[in-house]
């Protein structure tokens, strides 16, 4: 005959207890939004305040989303490179959009001052549009083809990265332009 | 004593799986009179329900920082070392002390040849 003895049931018990726990501590499955997905369609006020840009005002272009803060280091280093990239392609078919997540706008004001840059930043000192974007890392870009498909996602940011962005755009503005899928509005 | 400790298990075993099921119609429906806080019960990601040790771990001690919320852990301030040169100093006083190399860190298998 088989006995639970009570050190059998306590560990039983401990078993299951730590089993739930971590269970109910497993980190959620962020869905974040990867290559191939739709982008989120969004609008929100540019750091200035005196506009609303949404993303549909770059309907038919390529957009460059880039979020940023003015504590990232990385950010900082992306920055001038990025206002490179958008004056290296036409305008008409290419657009930088910067996010900026500085908790006080002031400081991404006082920020660009200093370093000043021609593609338009839009505030989200709430973080709305990161969470909707699932955004893992700071920084990270996103690249919108014409039918407003992400088509590269970009995490984190080193100099050295700027090339492989650069061929990535070209890629993406030297294919033709596909009808865009019901899915992929914005 | 023994019985009581047994009655503890079982209770915490209970509360355990109803706390960490995720499914709020597990519960005995002795609250449905209280007016409940208007916290995100449900994960803003998987929009599956959280479960309740989800929810008191989120807001009473333990709070995720998100990638874009680390701006005050970013400053300078907040580092493990915000004044590198001390930091260097006391670093070589410590290893010159202890006569090891890198004394001050982790490095090394616990042989004492580093």
């Amino acid at each position: 005959m088989c006995r639970i003895t009570p050190s059998v049931r306590a560990s039983a018990v401990a078993l299951v207890v730590s089993a739930t726990l971590a269970l109910a501590l497993a980190p959620a499955r962020a869905l974040a939004v990867d290559a191939g997905q739709p982008v989120p369609s969004f609008s929100a006020r540019t750091l200035d305040g005196d506009a609303t840009l949404a993303l549909s005002n770059y309907r038919g272009k390529v957009v460059y989303i880039d979020f940023w803060a003015s504590w990232c280091g990385p950010c900082q280093t992306a920055m001038p490179l990025i206002e490179q990239l958008s004056k290296e392609f036409p305008a008409d078919q290419f657009q930088v959009l910067a996010v900026n997540l500085d908790d006080k706008p002031e400081k991404a004001k006082a920020f660009l001052a200093a370093h000043k840059v021609s593609y338009p930043s839009v505030s989200d000192p709430q973080g709305n549009l990161p969470k909707s974007f699932g955004l893992k890392t700071m920084p990270t870009s996103y690249l919108i083809d014409r039918a407003g498909v992400v088509r590269y996602v970009h995490p984190g940011f080193r100099a050295s990265d700027i090339d492989d962005l650069r061929k990535k755009i070209r890629e993406v503005l030297n294919q033709a332009t596909l009808p865009a899928s019901p899915e992929a509005k914005r | 004593m023994r019985r009581v400790g047994a009655l503890a298990r079982t209770a915490l075993l209970v509360l355990a799986a109803f706390g960490s099921t995720g499914c709020a119609s597990l519960w005995p429906d002795w609250f449905s009179d209280l007016e409940m806080p208007d916290w995100p019960a449900f994960d803003e990601y998987t929009e599956s329900p959280k479960s309740y040790v989800e929810i008191a771990l989120e807001h009473d001690f333990l709070v995720r920082v998100k990638p874009w919320e680390r701006s005050v852990l970013a400053r300078r301030d907040m580092s493990w070392d915000p004044d590198e040169l001390e930091a260097a100093r006391r670093n070589h006083t410590f290893f010159s002390k202890e006569a090891s190399m890198p004394g001050g860190s982790a490095g090394g298998g616990g042989c004492g040849c580093n």
